[in-house]
């Protein structure tokens, strides 16, 4: 048994991971079930992608659950999120995954792509963090990880609005850890630069080009590569990490 | 102390774990005496809404000083309802 990490192991833990039907919300849930955690996994409407992630999960010998529900409408939030609570107890870990973008130069965004893009990269990760804050105050126990982005600190031209959100969500992440400390809950963000299978997908070939000449490592990133620091974040290795960002971004943004 | 003040002194100790429970008087200011802090507070309320099925709104809450105040207002709100 030798390679394996006690403080890995998340048997006896509940996780819900927003977004989780896809991608990198998708990776972070299956790691998260590999360490033993239970995976409730949030996704807005992707029925296919939710149910082959469960069943994936399954496979690999892990256990979840699927949960469907818009965590930009506080009511929805509100309603799943005790209906969670009630059956599985506690949460204890909470990834704020979802994530949109709706990009554009900033004189021709619409108000519905900027509100869209806030409601749920920012205000879902907010909605989420103030339903799950008193069941993590009552175990004095919680880990909270936010997913933002290089463009939060960066910034990206014709992400006015997504790298609005990113930003924010740093903030949010500072703030909520200050807040919560005193109950042993421990808050932190991960901010990925360019993954393979994300929004990355959408460049061509030449612009996929000139965006890695910015990168040091010469490539675009993984999930895999990001979905280990969000479980290193959410494991008994951390007990000493809140309020950090961790830039999984190759050194594009140092 | 009657039933519901019993209990209120129990939720004031399960949230305040620093102080013994035989400090907890009746009179005792929750914030001055007990040294409970704004985290302390919401715990504390949420508790009593969780406990006694019940919602407490940010004014109530401002009005309650000590122990005796907590155990006051949820006699009033239980005889109201």
């Amino acid at each position: 048994m030798s390679g394996v990490i006690p403080w890995m192991n998340f048997t006896g833990r509940t996780a819900l991971v927003t977004g989780g039907a896809r991608g990198l919300g998708r990776q972070i849930a299956i790691d998260l079930a590999m360490c033993g955690a239970f995976v409730i996994i949030n996704y807005k409407s992707d029925d296919d992608a939710a149910t082959q992630t469960i069943r994936t999960i399954v496979e690999l010998g892990g256990d979840g659950a699927l949960l469907k529900f818009d965590v930009s409408d506080s009511k929805q939030v509100e309603r799943n999120v005790n209906k969670a609570l009630e059956q599985h107890k506690s949460i204890e870990i909470l990834v704020n995954n979802a994530g949109i973008a709706r990009d554009g130069l900033v004189g021709r965004m619409k108000d519905v792509d900027w509100n869209d893009v806030l409601n749920t990269n920012l205000t879902g990760a907010f909605n989420m963090c103030r339903m799950l804050t008193k069941s993590m105050i009552r175990k004095r126990y919680g880990r909270i990880v936010n997913i933002s982005s290089t463009a939060g600190e960066l910034g990206n031209a014709g992400q006015v609005n997504y790298s609005a959100a990113k930003a924010g969500l740093i903030g949010l992440t500072k703030a909520l850890a200050r807040e919560l400390a005193p109950r042993n809950i421990l808050v932190n963000c991960v901010a990925p630069g360019m993954i393979a299978g994300g929004m990355a997908n959408q460049l061509n070939p030449e612009q996929l080009d000139a965006v890695l000449k910015h990168v040091p490592l010469g490539r675009l990133g993984t999930p895999e590569d990001v979905a280990a620091s969000v479980v290193f974040l959410c494991s008994d290795m951390a007990n000493y990490i809140t309020g950090q960002v961790f830039r999984i971004n190759g050194g594009l943004y140092m | 102390m009657d039933d519901i003040e019993k209990k209120i002194v129990d939720l004031v100790a399960e949230v305040l774990v620093d102080v013994n429970k035989e400090n907890i008087r009746l009179d005792s200011k929750i914030v001055e005496d007990l040294g409970a802090e704004s985290l302390d507070i919401y715990d504390m309320v949420a508790l009593l809404e969780d406990e006694f099925g019940m919602e407490i709104s940010d004014e109530e809450v401002e009005k309650i000083r000590t122990v005796q105040d907590v155990a006051d207002f949820i006699k009033a709100s239980q005889k109201k309802s």
